[in-house]
């Protein structure tokens, strides 16, 4: 297989940059070329629903990399540049302004948009989604005239968006479908201690409700209309259902597309010399022998270096244990592993002092963990996902035998 | 300044992280199988310390709180969120006294 003379990388977040850095980082010598939408440089996603939508972390601090990383590295920054058509068959992308970029490879890294509710008055000014930077500023700069906020939905970013408005001092009511914060993820026992933690802090929590629509005034959101008739006062609503992933590039390609774009443990997708890596990525996990396409920041990175290592001819393939981490006010919490249901969940600590470390296992097999404010004992825990066998689960509860034993 | 004594090297047993000040400057000290490496207790990435939240791995400094890992000689990010270089320092064991310069080691640094 031979080296690719240029490289484009599509989409500046997390998994291109990584990938870009990667190239350099393995030695590659060829033309590398980032292609970014947005016009600011490349920044990091994580802060935006937390320090950076508090205002406690400066736009500097966001970028991912310092100005001047890459003419250093001799990175092709192309910002404000849009791919609008895959080109694989003349070795090309097409850009909206009607240029070409020459690509003997490409990486899509596209990410994806937050999933939108089509209901009436979703349009009202004063109506967020979160995925940006931009959505974080709007959001930021309408949160300091607004006084009652709604949430909807309580996942991770439904989460940190209400724990940081009700830090800046708004009313916040959360409306979540599920009964409790969380419960794909956590699940009931663990997703209510969250819950807890949220009502401590003054948050209202509507569970097993949804949103039917927004009413406003002047194209100003005023009031959330609920399923269950509930009407609730927002002057500012944030929508964290989820993301989409951004597969535009590749329609009217031979890049097949199934829930983001199909790659292999490889990042390969279905044409040569078209890798994804990502949020976008629906990627085949040899661990869990399916397929995830996973939304982790850790993930992006990874797997942007797999894809990058792919294109030199070095690939590894990708089994990462997915992990996860959420800030909540004083709450570190963290996820690893993937489950689609336990049967069992083997607590060391103090749940309700939010001092944990839980197994979740499924037939005796710890398929996943969480900490609540430990995490210097999720990296012996994901050992233990790692190894995937069967093991006593009262032991396992049982916090004076060192979590090592359970690795090997 | 060069070295000043920071205090015991005994109070650092093999895979543990400790805090120490020295001169004002608020460093970490590790041991990695009887070596000690100085290093500034705060994580370049976000608000975490090495004593608190801070493991030793196959020799590699992880800071549990985002998974950041750092090579506790040089200082190099080796993975993880952070891309800035973490401050290390010159240190010496003289008997049980721990001597550290609290000068940023630009030769170790990489």
């Amino acid at each position: 297989m031979s080296t690719p003379a240029v490289v484009a990388i599509v989409g500046t977040s997390a998994a291109g940059v990584s990938a870009a850095t990667t190239l350099r980082a393995e030695g590659y010598d060829g033309r590398v070329v980032l292609l970014g939408e947005e016009v600011v440089p490349p920044y990091d996603r994580p802060p935006l629903s937390k320090g950076y939508l508090a205002g406690t972390v400066a736009a500097d601090d966001l970028n991912l990399r310092p100005e001047g990383f890459w003419t250093d590295r001799d990175i092709d920054l192309r910002l404000g540049s849009r791919v609008v058509a895959l080109r694989p068959a003349e070795q090309s992308v097409a850009l909206d302004d009607g240029s070409s970029v020459r690509a003997d490879a490409v990486i899509l890294t596209t990410g994806g948009r937050s999933r939108a509710l089509r209901v009436p008055g979703a349009e009202l000014d004063g109506v967020f989604g979160l995925r940006t930077r931009a959505d974080s500023d709007a959001l930021r700069e309408w949160s300091a005239d607004a006084e009652h906020a709604v949430v909807v939905g309580m996942g991770f970013i439904g989460a940190e968006v209400a724990a940081t408005l009700r830090s800046r001092g708004l009313a916040v009511t959360i409306v979540e479908p599920l009964s409790t914060p969380l419960e794909r993820v956590l699940g009931e026992q663990i997703g209510r201690v969250v819950g807890e933690l949220h009502a401590e802090h003054g948050v209202e929590m509507i569970f097993g409700d949804g949103v039917v629509g927004f009413d406003g005034a002047n194209g100003r959101v005023t009031e959330v209309a609920t399923t269950s008739g509930r009407r609730l006062r927002a002057d500012l609503v944030v929508v964290g259902v989820g993301m989409v992933p951004d597969t535009a590039v590749v329609t009217g390609t031979q890049v097949a597309v199934d829930n983001g774009i199909l790659v292999d443990e490889y990042a390969r997708t279905s044409v040569p010399n078209v890798y994804a890596a990502g949020d976008v990525a629906n990627h085949a996990h040899p661990f869990y022998r399916r397929r995830l396409r996973t939304e982790h920041w850790t993930h992006a990175v990874d797997h942007g270096a797999v894809a990058a290592r792919s294109v030199l001819g070095r690939g590894d393939p990708y089994s990462t244990i997915p992990w996860v981490w959420s800030d909540q006010y004083d709450l570190a919490l963290q996820y690893a592993g993937m489950h689609t249901g336990w049967d069992r969940l083997a607590v060391r600590g103090d749940l309700t002092a939010r001092d944990a470390l839980a197994f979740y296992l499924r037939d005796g097999v710890p398929v996943a963990a969480v900490t609540l404010n430990r995490n210097r004992e999720m990296r012996r825990a994901m050992a233990i996902l790692r190894r995937g066998q069967a093991v006593d689960a009262d032991l396992l509860a049982d916090e004076t035998i060192d979590l090592r034993e359970f690795a090997t | 300044m060069g070295l000043i004594n920071a205090g015991r090297a005994s109070e650092v047993g093999p895979g543990e992280i400790k805090a120490f000040t020295v001169a004002g400057r608020e460093l970490a000290v590790a041991n990695v199988d009887g070596e000690l490496y100085a290093f500034d207790n705060w994580c370049t990435h976000e608000s975490c310390t090495f004593s608190d939240e801070g493991e030793l791995e196959d020799g590699k400094l992880v800071c549990t709180c985002h998974f950041g890992e750092f090579d506790p000689a040089t200082g190099e990010v080796l993975g993880g969120p952070p891309w800035e270089p973490l401050g290390v320092y010159e240190l010496a064991v003289e008997g049980d006294d721990l001597l550290i310069d609290p000068r940023i080691d630009d030769a170790a640094a990489s």
